[in-house]
């Protein structure tokens, strides 16, 4: 199962390592507005959910991410 | 698909995206006061309609995202086709890293048939790219110099302002030789302008004039001309009124006649900057917009030569023009105007796919006229 840095890493191309929990828009180049909209799409198709708009607007980091997702039932 | 039923319980806030509803009116006008304080876009505030739907973001009851549509019909090879223009996408500075925008974008392609935009800003364009809009790319751009001296001051000032204080006073120095680099720039251009009249064609019997209506004549022009001006905004009287009658007083209307007949027009908006840390105080000229048969160059002809006559008279110091077709380009240099660095990008929408996306920008007559790109000129 991937996780939540995998995915992030895999859409902006950044080395998984360097990810944490507060990664966010300001550390990760490329996580812009389409960024974002690029990065749910990832993890709607891996994680196999389709995010509400309301939780889309809550992930400003690697960590809501995962909690958004765990409200889902996904373990990411 | 774990969805609905799994929704998370995190999300402390409400967010929607919807159309302009009169509901939200009040709502919107917070949000415009927020972030165009000076603005009085009629463009902006009259979308909202069927005919121009706005697309919002709410954040509960407040607007966060906004983006209005201006309705157009557009010319694709003689046949005449509904779109809209994309005007005054913003999002509000704290949430400009989100979502807002792509997702408000994606609405918006929802709901109009074809979409066009022309932005300056690197950031809406990736936007609309990412959404599926197809970039045409940066719209020529040319510059006529008309006072050096004052040209060149601006330009000098702006520099020095720009500048660490070091290199400012090296600034300074090199600004001292301004009457040089004015004086070369004048001979550039009359150099120029003098090998253009060769170049250029003469019509008898018509005559460019000054004039205050659009009528009748204005829309049996863009009839005779919607198949031969690529793709286009269909330029009839009533666009015409519509997109300049209230605000005249910025423009200036130049027609080219022989007879009775409408042979092509031009726009040009005048403009004085005071203090603008860009401009300083320039007084700049802008051709807008103009129309005429292609297959006919010496009516450009005609029309160029009365708008660089007209901003002489007006004590214009530089005329600019972005144009995107192949021959008013040519026109432009033959009247020793100048290309520059261009900064309006134009990209396109199709969701009927009538509009042959292999079709490059020089196809398209673009300029400053069209969606509510000579705002900042």
């Amino acid at each position: 199962m991937p996780t939540v840095e995998d995915v992030v890493s895999s859409v902006f191309g950044v080395n998984r390592e360097s990810l944490n929990e507060g990664s966010s828009p300001e550390s990760v180049e490329g996580w812009d507005s389409m960024g974002h909209m690029n990065l749910v799409a990832a993890l709607e198709q891996r994680f196999n959910v389709s995010i509400d708009i309301d939780d889309v607007m809550q992930m400003a980091n690697v960590g809501e991410i995962r909690q958004i997702l765990a409200a889902y039932g996904v373990r990411g | 698909m774990n969805n609905g039923s799994g929704k998370a319980a995190t999300a402390a806030e409400t967010y929607t995206v919807r159309l302009y509803e009169p509901a939200l009116a009040e709502a919107c006008d917070r949000f415009a006061q927020r972030v165009w304080p000076q603005c009085d876009d009629e463009a902006v505030s009259e979308s909202g309609t069927e005919a121009s739907p706005r697309v919002l973001f709410l954040k509960g009851p407040e607007v966060i995202g906004h983006v209005a549509t201006v309705p157009v019909r557009l010319a694709v090879g003689g046949q005449i086709l509904n779109a809209s223009w994309a005007v005054g996408l913003m999002v509000l500075r704290e949430h400009r890293n989100g979502p807002v925008a792509p997702l408000m974008m994606r609405k918006l392609n929802q709901t109009v048939e074809i979409g066009l935009t022309l932005h300056v800003e690197e950031a809406a364009l990736r936007v609309f790219k990412g959404v599926g809009w197809r970039h045409l790319g940066v719209i020529p751009q040319y510059i006529r110099v008309l006072n050096a001296r004052a040209f060149v001051a601006t330009f000098a000032r702006r520099g020095e302002q720009l500048l660490s204080s070091r290199s400012a006073r090296w600034w300074r120095t090199l600004a001292r030789v301004s009457a040089l680099a004015a004086g070369l720039i004048s001979l550039t251009f009359a150099g120029l302008s003098v090998v253009g009249t060769v170049r250029r064609r003469s019509l008898a019997g018509a005559s460019v004039g000054e004039e205050y209506r659009f009528d009748a004549s204005y829309t049996r022009l863009a009839e005779r001309v919607k198949d031969k001006l690529g793709v286009w905004v269909f330029r009839d009287a009533p666009y015409l009124i519509k997109r300049y009658g209230p605000r005249k007083g910025n423009y200036r209307l130049l027609a080219c006649r022989q007879g009775a007949g409408l042979l092509g027009y031009c726009i040009v908006k005048l403009r004085q900057f005071a203090n603008d840390p860009r401009m300083g105080d320039i007084r700049m000229g802008t051709l807008v917009d103009c129309v005429f048969d292609p297959g006919r160059p010496e009516v450009l002809d005609l029309l160029l030569s009365s708008a660089v006559a007209l901003c002489r008279r007006e004590a214009l110091d530089v005329v600019f023009c972005s144009a995107s077709l192949h021959e008013i380009g040519r026109g432009l240099r033959r009247h020793a105007f100048i290309p520059t660095q261009g900064t309006l990008n134009a990209a396109f929408y199709d969701r009927t796919g009538t509009i042959d996306g292999s079709v490059g920008l020089e196809f398209w007559h673009l300029m400053r006229g069209d969606s509510d790109a000579d705002a900042n000129c």
